[in-house]
């Protein structure tokens, strides 16, 4: 039996979730999926890459899916991860305390793999489990998961266009601080629509330089000035990632988009980036930053022990 | 001599470029003026200037500035007029000044001049929210010309 060209090897009796507090990144996604798939000739090096990217993550529930269908019997797939990921994916989510309990509630034969992404979206887990031969086939939950899987593929593609459209759209606003423009506004209302993929493609995209750096400086600000709760934590992430970038001008749109965002827990990134700017200018503003975050810190403290 | 002011966007200048062309898009001229603001030889009015700049916004935001000396823009050839200035903070607005009838290279010549001799400068944005609120309090900024979406997170 092969699927994507590679063998599947049979499920293994009795495998149960390790009950870890989280997945972490790669090479421990790996070895769960190691000591789960004694025989990894199913994308165990794909589980152990270091760098997740959001169609990687699709592909590979997309690929449980597929087993699942191949082995014939009805089955079951679970996602997990941090709400984030329903954003973006729209997979129903499910702890891995859940899955455990699941499994050994069942005594169901499974195979369960994490999935990693880059994109932070957090762990994701497919778990696919067996009835005996011969019972009824309810293919509701694999219907149901492999139309959320071509959703979540098709948002990524659509999302891929929106930001080539929103760059052309950058190219000719204004783009000042303080004023809405075409590009300011078009970038909110596809944010809202697309949710963290947005950013996830934001981020493969200037990887591998196919934005403008203008447009990645507007749209830096922007994520940080923009009021949207569901992605809040994404955004949080991705500033932060970027005030390491090799561009000053990138470092500076990032921590003006943090300053915006205005929340606590970016002080310690933003002390740690302070302490190795190279530019003087950018150096400077970290610091105004970390103080302000800083008296922010203190002030939520205060509050919650006023509260307690 | 006093030093000319002009409200720009700093990352733009910091990208790869010395500097980049894309900081031009800072110096957006309306018929060939450029809108600068005068600061006083002792930067006493710097604060009024930058209030009045963040007062005309759409929302709350750091403001960036480069200053350059008014001679060194003289020097340049381009004619310097007093224009009062169209935003809420009317007391602000005597120092608002148009540099005249410039042509790409004259435009070209200040970003030069800005980039390798001007001064740069940033208020954050929780720096500009208390100046505003301060000038409210003041009663230097006219409410009813403030955007209502800037004036609702002042609140």
């Amino acid at each position: 039996m092969t699927t994507s060209g590679r063998d599947i090897v049979p499920y293994q009796q009795g495998l149960i979730v390790p009950d870890a507090p989280q997945f972490t990144w790669g090479t421990e996604t790996a070895q769960i999926a190691a000591s789960l798939y004694p025989k990894p000739r199913f994308s165990i090096e794909h589980l152990a890459s270091e760098s997740w990217s959001f169609y990687e993550a699709t592909s590979t529930l997309k690929d449980a899916y597929h087993i699942a269908r191949l082995g014939a019997p009805p089955v079951t797939v679970f996602g997990t991860g941090i709400p984030q990921s329903s954003v973006a994916t729209g997979i129903r989510l499910y702890s891995l305390a859940d899955i455990a309990t699941d499994i050994q509630d069942l005594r169901r034969p499974a195979i369960v793999f994490g999935v990693t992404g880059s994109l932070a979206i957090g762990a994701a887990a497919a778990q696919v489990s067996a009835k005996p031969a011969g019972a009824p086939v309810s293919n509701t939950l694999i219907a149901n998961f492999r139309s959320q899987v071509q959703n979540a593929e098709a948002n990524r593609r659509d999302a891929f266009a929106v930001w080539r459209r929103l760059n052309e759209v950058a190219l000719v606003s204004t783009s000042e601080d303080g004023m809405e423009d075409e590009f300011t506004l078009a970038l909110k209302r596809e944010l809202t629509r697309y949710g963290a993929t947005l950013l996830t493609v934001f981020e493969s995209l200037c990887a591998a330089d196919k934005l403008a750096l203008n447009t990645q400086a507007e749209a830096l600000k922007l994520f940080g000035r923009i009021k949207h709760f569901g992605t809040r934590s994404r955004r949080l992430g991705l500033l932060t990632k970027f005030l390491g970038n090799q561009q000053a001008g990138i470092r500076d749109a990032a921590a003006v988009g943090l300053s915006y965002m205005a929340e606590p827990a970016a002080l310690d990134s933003m002390v740690a980036a302070a302490a190795v700017e190279s530019d003087p200018d950018v150096k400077e503003f970290m610091v105004t930053v970390a103080r302000e975050l800083g008296i922010a810190r203190t002030n939520a403290a205060s509050f919650a022990k006023g509260i307690a | 001599m006093p030093l000319l002011l002009r409200k720009v966007s700093h990352s733009r200048w910091k990208l790869p470029g010395d500097p980049s062309s894309d900081a031009l898009r800072c110096l957006l001229t309306d018929r060939g003026d450029l809108s600068l603001w005068s600061v006083l030889d002792d930067q006493a009015n710097l604060d009024d200037i930058v209030t009045a700049l963040a007062s005309n916004c759409e929302h709350l935001c750091k403001i960036d500035y480069f200053m350059i000396p008014q001679d060194q823009i003289e020097q340049l050839g381009i004619r310097l007029e007093a224009v009062g200035g169209a935003t809420p903070a009317l007391r602000a607005n005597r120092w608002h000044i148009d540099a005249k009838d410039l042509t790409a290279r004259t435009l070209a010549a200040i970003a030069h001049a800005m980039y390798v001799s001007g001064t740069h400068g940033r208020k954050s944005a929780n720096q500009i929210k208390a100046l505003l609120a301060n000038a409210l309090a003041a009663n230097a900024l006219e409410r009813n010309s403030m955007k209502p979406s800037l004036l609702a997170e002042l609140q």
